[in-house]
């Protein structure tokens, strides 16, 4: 419901001075009478009706308030009705065209959805006349106008029109209809319509939306008739079942919209654009399946495929790209706080020598250990795992690369060193806030306490924690209890202060080792368990590495691309092998812009140009595929006659209007007085019957 | 009044002149002490002749009428009837529903009864006959035995005069009715002023039976005129001068019914009248109590009938 007067709905306020008049009527007087007895008698038989009366007195005065203020703010209702031709007055009309991928779905002709809305689009160029201006908008996420602004001129909206190409997009018919909406606001003729030129797929504007219209809306469906769909969803990518390096399993799967099953569908996969893999699925009617293949790369580093299955009148989901990630090892960065080349006092000593040390039947892991100053110049990108061990005041850049980092999906294991801690640009991801050192009085230390053998960390030692139940740390972090927090205290000392924490930050993970990963403060590094305890923090930690899909979103949505400090250039090649470079200007005092140009399926492949690194340098974390939404795929019909639409002649056609309704309002608020004039008169007629029989 | 002037009552200065001339009647023969003058059963051969009857044995030889024996051959006496003194008892309701007022009227109910009853004390002392006084209200207050001497109709009048409503106090009829009733030796005539507010099935037993102990009762049923047409407006919380709580109403949508009822319990009074044998008077207080005196005493003129 929409008002021409909105400000006259003020006036119900007067609904609060009423029933508080209604309600103070009680008591107004008191009189001290003798005749009680008939008083009572007669009150206590007519309570019912009294209390009755007044609820309707009440009820009917707000209610005569209420339609006469709400007729005065002029309201009206919008309404579906079937289409005609237009007439009356001047018309500004926004023409938006669903640009999405579902139209580039075919009639049994062979037309796509889209050819047919431009038809469409031009005869109802023709039939406007010369002085109704017009506006046009794609539908497709995000919309955008096509046009300056409105026109009366028919020539450049006819070669706007002729030049527009279907795209790959997402429909977002809300916000479309919302922007024309906005746009109609500034028009000045007497008549405003929003015309939408769609294959009534996709989800209708909500409610609200079209309440809020003051245009009336009308929408035409060029494919009344739904082609039969299959389409490909998804494809996920994960290391191979036999566990070598170079193997990986690449899963596809199709979805059947059709009503009947179907056999015996042809699929492809191209892996670097050479056939590498086909076969045939059976899906059934409404269903999806899955088909798996494994293949072994030659070589590590980033792999392009795409998968493809047989055509039909969507040809837009029958063909979905994904890259694979292939890596040889698991990469650890441990960044040294503490550094002392050679010697056993190196705060990495015991834990550069446990992780570098081989484990038969598991990944090996690639250990590069930098200072913290050469760290904020360090890709982190290959990197699986990142220690930050001993680094007691991290630069702001480094922390904000790290933040950045976890919350990107990486792993984090953080312990502390032996000098002051100022971890504030750490904060965000850390397991808790540092309260305080604490330090064993006796010369012996703090033992440890339970510890959570049910979590992956610990899941090797259930014969024994070989050694770990007899560690002792002289002196160690406390942290401030915070149970907004998602962590988990994975060890404890005796006295259940932490010793191993874990957090979850969006898709990473960061560990907390409140004491030194040396012998400083613990005998944690002598101890047997230490290299297991490492070693499997470590995959712990990589493995929410291994477990982030390689990026895929679909056509039109921003991806985010991170920034390294000192990055000169940041390069993203299109699938159609366009360039789109973003200079060090750009860069600068950035650690992450947005990629927009997201208009084409396919691979986005990234390149940055890094001080020292010589030439273009690929980043094959940060490639990308585009595709097709799956929303697109479903081609059912969201707009039928039943919302009050006609397709009687092969086009589906319905307007929502607006009607105005203060003229029924001024009615029921007279009928409501002449009803409330009775009901208040109920009891003066009878009381005046009584006194002409007394 | 045997050579003293009657004292006036507040509020009604000329009430006694204009009731100098009414002369009050009783329905039936009333018993009295002295003589009066109205008619008494008691025979005496110097008072006038009343009627024949059949004699029967026992009958005193001297009233037997020998002329009617001559002329009828059967036997007859004389009866005489002499004149006799009426004792008049005069009840007042003191309720605390008897100070109403209302808008509409010059005086409480409770002031009308007093005029009204004051009235009737001095016709019933200046034609010779004796008038008594109670006052009650939840009991008795004050009984003043009918009497005719010379100053007992000014101290009749200081009763009067003094009768207050009592605060919060309802009416007891039964207790009072049945005490004066045990009082009344011979047959009097009781002259009872009230609103009738909460009175009862026990209140018409009780004034039946004195009408069948042959008193002559006449209840004088007081309102105002507010209590007759309700004329109040807008949303009141009506409270019991009888300390019987209260309710809130809307006199506007309640009056008709209000009416009904009202009418309804006057109807019963005058049927429960009508067959007790109570001359029942309805009397607003906007009205002049000598015009409702005097248009009882018309109503009384010519009613006298045989017991």
């Amino acid at each position: 419901m929409t008002f021409e007067s909105p400000f006259s709905l003020l006036g119900l306020l007067l609904l609060l001075p009423l029933i508080w008049l209604h309600l103070r009527r009680h008591r107004e007087t008191t009189v001290r009478f003798p005749a009680m007895e008939i008083l009572r008698r007669i009150v206590v038989r007519r309570h019912l009706e009294n209390r009755t009366r007044f609820l309707l007195l009440l009820i009917l005065r707000a209610a005569v308030l209420c339609a006469f203020t709400l007729a005065a703010a002029r309201p009206s209702i919008a309404v579906w009705r079937p289409g005609g031709i237009r007439s009356g007055p001047t018309l500004s009309q926004v023409m938006i065209i669903d640009d999405s991928a579902s139209m580039m779905q075919k009639d049994e002709d062979g037309r796509s959805a889209f050819s047919l809305a431009l038809t469409h689009a031009m005869a109802e160029l023709d039939r406007l006349r010369p002085e109704d201006a017009v506006h046009i908008l794609l539908a497709g996420r995000p919309p955008r106008p096509v046009l300056d602004g409105f026109t009366t001129d028919r020539a450049p909206v006819a070669a706007a029109l002729a030049s527009l190409r279907p795209g790959f997009r997402t429909n977002d018919t809300e916000r479309a209809i919302e922007e024309a909406s906005l746009l109609l606001q500034d028009a000045r003729t007497p008549q405003t319509e929003i015309l939408f030129i769609t294959d009534l797929c996709g989800d209708p504007p909500s409610k609200a939306v079209l309440r809020g219209l003051s245009a009336n809306l009308r929408v035409v469906g060029t494919m009344p008739r739904a082609p039969r769909n299959v389409s490909i969803d998804r494809v996920d990518v994960a290391a191979g079942a036999s566990g070598g390096p170079l193997e990986m399993a690449i899963s596809v799967r199709v979805t059947n919209r059709d009503a009947f099953r179907r056999r015996l569908l042809p699929l492809k996969l191209f892996l670097d654009d050479q056939p590498a893999a086909a076969g045939t699925m059976d899906i059934p009617a409404g269903g999806t399946a899955t088909k798996e293949f494994s293949h072994r790369f030659d070589d590590k580093g980033l792999h392009r495929g795409v998968v493809q299955i047989e055509g039909d009148r969507m040809a837009a989901d029958d063909r979905r790209w994904f890259t694979a990630d292939v890596r040889r090892a698991i990469n650890v960065l441990i960044i040294n706080g503490d550094n002392r080349p050679g010697s056993y006092r190196d705060e990495t000593f015991y834990l550069s020598r446990a992780l570098e040390t081989p484990v038969p039947g598991d990944y090996p892991l690639a250990v590069q250990m930098v200072d913290p100053e050469t760290a904020k110049v360090t890709p982190f990108e290959d990197q699986s795992v990142i220690f930050l061990a001993g680094v007691n005041e991290p630069s702001p850049a480094l922390g904000d690369r790290l933040v950045a980092w976890v919350e990107a999906g990486g792993g984090l294991f953080v312990s502390p060193g032996t000098g002051p801690l100022s971890w504030r640009h750490l904060q965000t991801v850390l397991p808790g806030r540092i309260r305080a050192t604490r330090k064993h009085p006796a010369s012996g230390g703090y033992r440890p306490g339970a510890m959570d053998l049910a979590h992956p960390v610990f899941a090797g030692f259930e014969g024994g924690l070989t050694g770990l139940e007899n560690l002792t740390a002289a002196t160690h972090l406390l942290l401030e209890p915070d149970p907004s927090l998602d962590r988990a205290v994975l060890a404890q000392f005796e006295d259940s202060a932490p010793l191993l924490v874990e957090r979850k930050v969006a898709s990473g993970r960061v560990m907390l080792l409140t004491t030194t990963v040396d012998r400083d403060w613990t005998t944690l590094p002598i101890q047997p368990g230490f290299l297991p305890l490492m070693q499997r923090s470590v995959r712990y930690l990589a493995a929410s590495l291994d477990d982030r899909q390689p990026r895929s979103v679909p056509v039109g949505q921003a991806v985010p691309l991170e920034v390294v400090e000192g990055m000169r250039q940041l390069i993203v090649r299109t699938p159609g092998g366009r360039n789109v470079a973003f200079s060090a200007n750009r860069l600068a005092d950035q650690t992450r812009l947005w990629f927009k140009d997201t208009s084409a399926p396919g691979i986005y492949r990234v390149y940055s140009r890094m001080p020292g690194y010589g030439g273009l340098v690929e980043q094959t974390a940060a490639a990308f595929t585009v595709n097709v939404s799956p929303e697109e795929s479903d081609l059912t019909r969201t707009w039928s006659p039943s919302d009050g639409g006609d397709d009687s002649d092969g086009l589906y056609e319905a307007v929502k209007g607006h009607l105005p309704i203060w003229s029924y309002l001024l009615l029921a608020g007279i009928l409501l007085l002449l009803a409330e004039t009775i009901a208040s008169g109920w009891g003066l007629r009878k009381s005046h019957l009584g006194k002409g029989r007394t | 009044m045997k050579g003293r002037a009657p004292r006036s009552i507040p509020g009604e200065p000329g009430t006694f002149d204009a009731l100098s001339h009414l002369f009050i009647e009783v329905r039936h023969a009333i018993e009295g002490f002295q003589g009066g003058t109205h008619p008494s059963l008691h025979m005496s051969p110097s008072i006038e002749f009343a009627e024949h009857r059949r004699y029967e044995k026992g009958d005193d030889l001297r009233t037997v009428d020998w002329k009617a024996l001559a002329r009828t051959d059967r036997h007859f006496v004389k009866s005489h009837e002499r004149e006799a003194q009426l004792a008049g008892l005069l009840l007042l309701d003191c309720s605390a529903s008897m100070d109403y007022r209302g808008s509409r009227a010059a005086m409480s109910k409770l002031a009308f009864a007093r005029v009204l009853l004051g009235a009737m004390g001095y016709l019933l002392i200046r034609q010779g006959d004796a008038a008594g006084l109670v006052t009650f209200a939840d009991r008795r207050h004050l009984y003043l035995p009918p009497s005719n001497r010379p100053g007992h109709f000014a101290v009749l009048m200081d009763h009067l005069v003094a009768a207050r409503a009592q605060e919060d106090c309802t009416t007891d009829y039964d207790t009072t009715l049945k005490e004066v009733a045990s009082r009344l030796g011979q047959r009097s005539m009781i002259v009872l002023v009230t609103d009738l507010w909460n009175a009862s099935k026990e209140t018409e037993i009780a004034l039946s039976s004195l009408c069948a102990r042959q008193h002559d009762v006449v209840l004088f049923h007081l309102l105002s005129p507010d209590e007759i047409d309700l004329p109040f407006e807008g949303r009141v919380q009506f409270v019991g001068m009888e300390k019987d709580g209260a309710v809130d109403a809307d006199p506007t949508a309640i009056r008709g019914d209000y009416r009904d009822e009202l009418k309804a319990l006057q109807e019963h009074w005058r049927r429960t009248a009508r067959r007790a044998g109570i001359d029942l008077v309805s009397a607003v207080t906007s009205d002049s109590p000598a015009r409702v005196l005097a248009a009882f005493a018309r109503n009384r003129t010519g009613k006298r009938t045989a017991p």
